[in-house]
């Protein structure tokens, strides 16, 4: 158990690292990692956290508090992965940030954060939507998946609409369809 | 921050940023910045932009990282500390209770049905987000390229992430005329 705590961490650790432009971005590095490379679950088990994960309230990076949970099997010794996995993402890159910024961070003129920001933009909107991909993929190209996958990008790509009211309307759909 | 301005105790700043967190739904910037600028004027709109741009070129989650840095501002690594705590400790729990209520009724297969529903709704969510996030680059043929290549590696070719920002990061940045002098 203490092992496999600690591998949890040492991945949560690295994750961090990799998270330029958030720990949104990382979330298909999550799924290879937790589903491809450790097996430490299903990838429909791995799309199932990720909903919870974005149902709760807090930072997107919440999802790696349940692969922690998942990895060791829930239970106490679950919360404690969960906690440590949080702490190894948070904890060094926050160390980073202050050292960045009581440095050089704050010197970097405007125009160069705007231009940095410029060329870090298309590579968070690949890692995001890569992440609804494969997302997509794990849950089985059925026709609930397509359809609900379908309608909640419009939604949320042409309206205001809440990300809780969305996904409450994918679950509503997918609970009825269960029963008929 | 002005020298006038209050500096908040540690406890303060745990106070302060779980109130954030426990209140982001879909997302901690809406509230973050409402909370920093609008309510409590720690940080005017411009500060908050750059705080931002900075905790986003940096490693880590971005409103966590700048939540680490006003909290050094405010008290040094204790506030950093107090800061990023709120900001994470409660919400974990949160999930945690959360996925083991659902753990406990999913031999229902309604609730069975409504996890996949609900699943299929986080995915679409991701790719309206990608819409939303790629406004301004729609019709930039760099980032497209970049956006082009960088999905191809990682949603099709499953090529770790590393390699990819290995390679990504540097070719984007010297794409962008990032590294040209002036």
């Amino acid at each position: 158990m203490l092992a496999l705590t600690l591998h949890i961490m040492a991945v949560s650790l690295g994750l961090s690292l990799l998270a330029v432009g958030g720990a949104i971005a990382v979330v298909p590095e999550v799924y290879r990692l937790a589903v491809e490379v450790n097996g430490w679950m299903s990838p429909a088990r791995f799309a199932e956290l990720y909903a919870i994960s974005q149902f709760a309230p807090g930072p997107n990076a919440m999802i790696l508090a349940l692969m922690g949970w998942e990895a060791v099997g829930g239970g106490a010794g679950g919360w404690l992965a969960g906690l440590a996995a949080m702490a190894a993402f948070v904890g060094p890159t926050s160390v980073i940030s202050v050292f960045a910024f009581r440095s050089w961070a704050a010197r970097i003129s405007p125009a160069k954060q705007v231009l940095i920001r410029t060329a870090l933009l298309p590579l968070s909107v690949a890692l995001v939507a890569s992440s609804g991909v494969l997302i997509t993929l794990s849950l089985g190209a059925v026709p609930l998946v397509l359809g609900v996958v379908a309608l909640v990008a419009a939604a949320s790509a042409a309206t205001k609409a809440h990300p809780l009211l969305l996904m409450a309307g994918g679950a509503a759909a997918g609970a009825v369809a269960s029963l008929i | 921050m002005t020298e006038e301005q209050e500096r908040l105790t540690p406890g303060a700043l745990f106070r302060l940023f779980l109130f954030v967190s426990v209140q982001s739904f879909g997302g901690t910037l809406p509230f973050a910045r409402r909370e920093l600028i609008e309510r409590r004027r720690l940080l005017s709109e411009a500060e908050f932009a750059e705080m931002l741009a900075i905790g986003q070129i940096l490693p880590g989650p971005n409103v966590i990282n700048m939540s680490a840095a006003l909290g050094d501002r405010h008290a040094g690594w204790r506030g950093a500390t107090a800061a990023v705590a709120g900001m994470v400790v409660v919400p974990v729990l949160i999930v945690m209770a959360l996925a083991t209520a659902i753990g406990a009724v999913t031999g229902f297969a309604a609730v069975q049905g409504a996890l996949l529903g609900m699943a299929a709704a986080a995915a679409g969510l991701l790719l309206g987000t990608a819409w939303r996030m790629a406004g301004p680059m729609r019709r930039a043929r760099r980032a497209l390229i970049v956006f082009g290549a960088v999905f191809g590696a990682v949603a099709l070719l499953r090529v770790p992430l590393a390699l990819v920002l290995a390679a990504a990061i540097p070719a984007s940045l010297a794409l962008h005329g990032v590294f040209r002098r002036g």
